[in-house]
């Protein structure tokens, strides 16, 4: 069921209300409620890998209580690597396996080899990246005495299925999340209107620019070689925004809904393409992967406080990893690769931590300087993002060769069936202007018409509805549902 | 909680006006399909030859021009089911009817599901409905899910346009129709054709992207035994009611038609000319003819008015003799 449907319309609303009608009583059957219309929501995609996730979940739940019971440290390493290998299995076969087999067998074919193994034709669960990193983090984090195991099984599977967050995250840390399934929730009126503002904020993103935006970068990408190198640029630009509006529109619309039930969620995009350089971009782009990252991985290997050489291979472990775990293509790894070169130079010179804040929150417009600092990163994140939209890498460098010799300085020539460019650009700039006006928030509209009178307001929101409702008619699924 | 609900009430309820507003005006609103349907039924006790096809018959064909009494049910996008669903319906009606010219064109036979959301915009018109489509949403709100916002807007706006140059000409139409056509011009006999002629659409680039279209819906159709099927159900029906199907192609212009892909073409003809062996049918290819010059055609492969006298007259004049003879 995807986020943008008519399904999800009715299934929201009708959840909502058993939600607080009959919930309302303990804690247990609002966590009752929930687990089910999780499972519900993912058997609309498939039903048959619903067992994924229970057993997922299974095995993290024994394997908390038994970290948590072994006195001994070996013991507790030895059922952590129980929970991790069985997660980082399923995730290897159902994404990756296709990938290695075809790749030994290229390698071993180049040494002069001679090996035959067939694929195997896999079907990738939806959101299996996202929980397992997820049910990963449990597990973890009771080793290392961070938390306690639940012995409430609802409350933890609904914590790994909770459906707003379970195809397309944000990533979220038990220590986080799980506490708030042990308490019961009290409708609270402010919140839910939060929630609903920033699901609107997120269907506007993803019905009106991503799913647009996709016609025109789908066009672009499929047919390069017949276009100038001026629309080749267009084209990556196009991609910068529906990857974005894409997946930081699905947060929106997932963080929003979990309001709805009381719950929060971690904010997973923080206005990334205001960054001035690529440290920024990393701390704003898909924090909930990002803090991941770095909270079991690089940290544990030493993170920056270790050997120049170490901070070096740590770094590119980190994005390689990030890039594996968008896909099994070689296409992500050398996304990785490029993000390593952007943001080596960074963190060898220290300035890794030199933009914390979100940019000029005081001012209306950015300072001459500012603005030629994010110009620049978001160039350089927009050209490793052809990387990850091409669909191998031949495809990548060829884009990329294209978008040099050819550019004629021609003006760009696009023609998309319903997209009319100039309008279309028109909207992008509305969104950025409603975004830099709203920076200071979790998400744009958070602060953003706070003040405003209350009818101007509810103009405003019938505006982006009417936005919604004329551009939806292109509904394309979500991008990191493929991851 | 009670606050929250009635506030959601209150915000949802203009939407709800509006939407159910705009449907109701979507529903009686015309259309090419509409208006074809309608004037068919009226004049259907008058019809001899009846001609069927996609938008090359529309704008191809002008009946004014054929000494037996005609009428152009041709319409943008539609697939032989359409024509044959037509047909068949209006059967009854149509007393006099003695030929069918049916238009087979570089693509007629990959389509039998209209493209984009044809099928329902047809249903509104002319209430054919195309087999296991699901109509229940298109008939629930053509706002939402029939037209969709987009088509919507665009439709209301051309609407209010027309009803307001209505006031000020009297012969204004009252249905949407391709940019291209004089809105002041009248709809005869189920014609109505493009004026002048498009300069821009004759270049080069126009003629590869309008044939790759057409090329991309070829190779990955997997609708051509269907079509087929269909074509064999029209000429059963209309042979066994006594009426003779022709069929016919209209022209495309010069430079166009070094573009299109040989193997397509040569595969359309040998079906065709299979078709006509086993039925006995005449097929009537104009698609290349070099009488047509530049001026005939809206676009390149669109006749415009001059073009649609010309040929409707050379299509009157060989139905002529095929019936003398």
């Amino acid at each position: 069921m995807l986020f943008n449907s008519i399904d999800f319309a009715i299934f929201l609303p009708i959840i909502f209300i058993i939600y607080w009608l009959f919930g309302n009583k303990s804690k247990q059957a609002q966590n009752f409620i929930l687990l089910i219309a999780s499972y519900l929501f993912y058997s609309f995609w498939d039903y048959r890998f619903l067992f994924l996730i229970i057993l997922s979940s299974t095995i993290d739940y024994l394997v908390g209580i038994k970290i948590s019971n072994s006195s001994k440290k070996n013991e507790k390493k030895k059922w952590l690597i129980i929970s991790v290998s069985t997660n980082i299995g399923l995730l290897l076969f159902f994404k990756y396996y296709n990938f290695f087999v075809d790749n030994f067998i290229n390698t071993f074919t180049l040494l002069g080899g001679k090996f035959e193994c067939s694929n195997l034709y896999i079907i990738l669960p939806v959101g299996i990246s996202f929980y397992t990193f997820q049910t990963i983090s449990y597990s973890v984090d009771i080793y290392r005495n961070k938390i306690k195991p639940t012995k409430n099984i609802i409350s933890f599977f609904t914590y790994v299925s909770f459906f707003p967050q379970l195809v397309a995250g944000p990533i979220e840390r038990a220590t986080t999340l799980l506490p708030q399934f042990y308490k019961k929730r009290y409708f609270n009126y402010i919140e839910s209107v939060n929630g609903l503002k920033q699901i609107l904020w997120g269907l506007f993103k993803k019905i009106v620019i991503a799913d647009n935006c996709a016609l025109v970068v789908n066009d672009i990408f499929l047919n390069y070689s017949q276009y100038s190198g001026t629309t080749l640029v267009l084209g990556a630009f196009f991609f910068a925004f529906q990857i974005y509006c894409d997946f930081s529109g699905y947060s929106d619309i997932a963080i929003g809904t979990a309001k709805l039930f009381g719950l929060n969620l971690m904010q997973n995009f923080s206005f990334p393409y205001f960054s001035r350089d690529i440290a920024e971009f990393w701390r704003r782009w898909h924090i909930s992967l990002t803090t991941w990252f770095k909270d079991y991985i690089y940290i544990p290997l030493g993170g920056s406080r270790v050997s120049k050489i170490k901070i070096i291979r740590n770094v590119i472990i980190i994005f390689i990893l990030s890039g594996f775990w968008h896909g099994a293509n070689w296409t992500f790894i050398i996304w990785g690769l490029i993000n390593v070169i952007y943001f080596l130079p960074l963190i060898l010179s220290n300035h890794n931590r030199k933009h914390i804040k979100i940019i000029q929150s005081a001012s209306f417009l950015p300072s001459f300087s500012d603005l030629t600092k994010i110009i620049l990163t978001f160039s350089l994140v927009t050209f490793s993002w052809i990387f990850f939209r091409a669909e191998n890498t031949n495809h990548a460098f060829s884009y990329i060769y294209h978008m040099f010799t050819n550019l004629y300085f021609e003006s760009p020539n696009i023609s998309v069936p319903n997209i009319n460019i100039l309008k279309f650009s028109i909207l992008i700039i509305f969104l950025l202007m409603i975004e830099w006006l709203g920076k200071e928030g979790n998400y744009a509209l958070e602060k953003f018409s706070s003040k405003w009178n209350k009818i101007i307001k509810w103009c405003f929101y019938y505006f982006i509805l009417f936005l919604i409702f004329i551009y939806s008619k292109n509904k394309q699924e979500f991008i990191y549902f493929q991851f | 909680m009670k606050l929250f609900i009635k506030k959601i009430l209150l915000f949802i309820l203009p939407i709800i006006i509006f939407v159910i507003s705009i449907d109701s005006y979507l529903r009686n609103i015309n259309s090419l399909y509409q208006e074809k349907n309608i004037t068919l039924k009226k004049n259907a006790d008058k019809i001899e030859v009846l001609i069927l096809g996609n938008s090359h018959a529309n704008y191809g064909i002008n009946p004014k021009f054929f000494n037996l009494y005609a009428f152009n049910t041709a319409n943008l996008g539609q697939s032989i089911y359409f024509d044959k669903e037509i047909t068949i319906r209006n059967l009854d009606l149509m007393k006099k009817l003695k030929y069918v010219l049916i238009s087979l064109d570089y693509h007629s036979l990959y389509f039998s599901k209209q493209r984009g959301e044809r099928n329902i915009w047809s249903y509104y018109g002319n209430g054919i409905k195309y087999p296991n489509e699901n109509y229940f949403k298109a008939n629930l709100s053509p706002l939402i899910f029939g037209y969709s916002p987009l088509i919507s807007y665009s439709l209301i706006k051309k609407d209010l346009k027309s009803r307001w140059n209505r006031k000020k000409f009297n012969n204004y139409i009252n249905f949407d129709t391709e940019a291209g056509v004089d809105k002041t011009d009248t709809i005869i006999q189920g014609f109505i054709g493009f004026t002048g002629t498009e300069e821009k659409s004759f270049n080069l680039n126009w003629y590869k992207n309008r044939i790759s279209n057409f090329n991309k819906l070829i190779t990955q159709s997997n609708e051509k035994k269907i079509v087929l099927d269909e074509i064999n159900q029209l000429i059963s029906t209309l042979k066994n009611n006594n009426i003779t199907p022709i069929f016919f192609s209209t022209p495309t212009y010069k430079d166009y038609n070094l573009i299109l892909d040989k193997s397509i073409i040569f595969q359309n003809d040998s079906i065709i000319k299979k078709i006509c062996k086993e039925n006995n049918i005449e097929f009537w290819d104009y698609a290349i003819n070099n009488n047509f010059k530049k001026s005939d055609f809206f676009n390149p492969d669109h006749l415009n008015k001059k073009g649609a006298k010309k040929f409707s007259k050379l299509i009157n004049k060989k139905l002529n003799d095929y019936i003398i003879n």
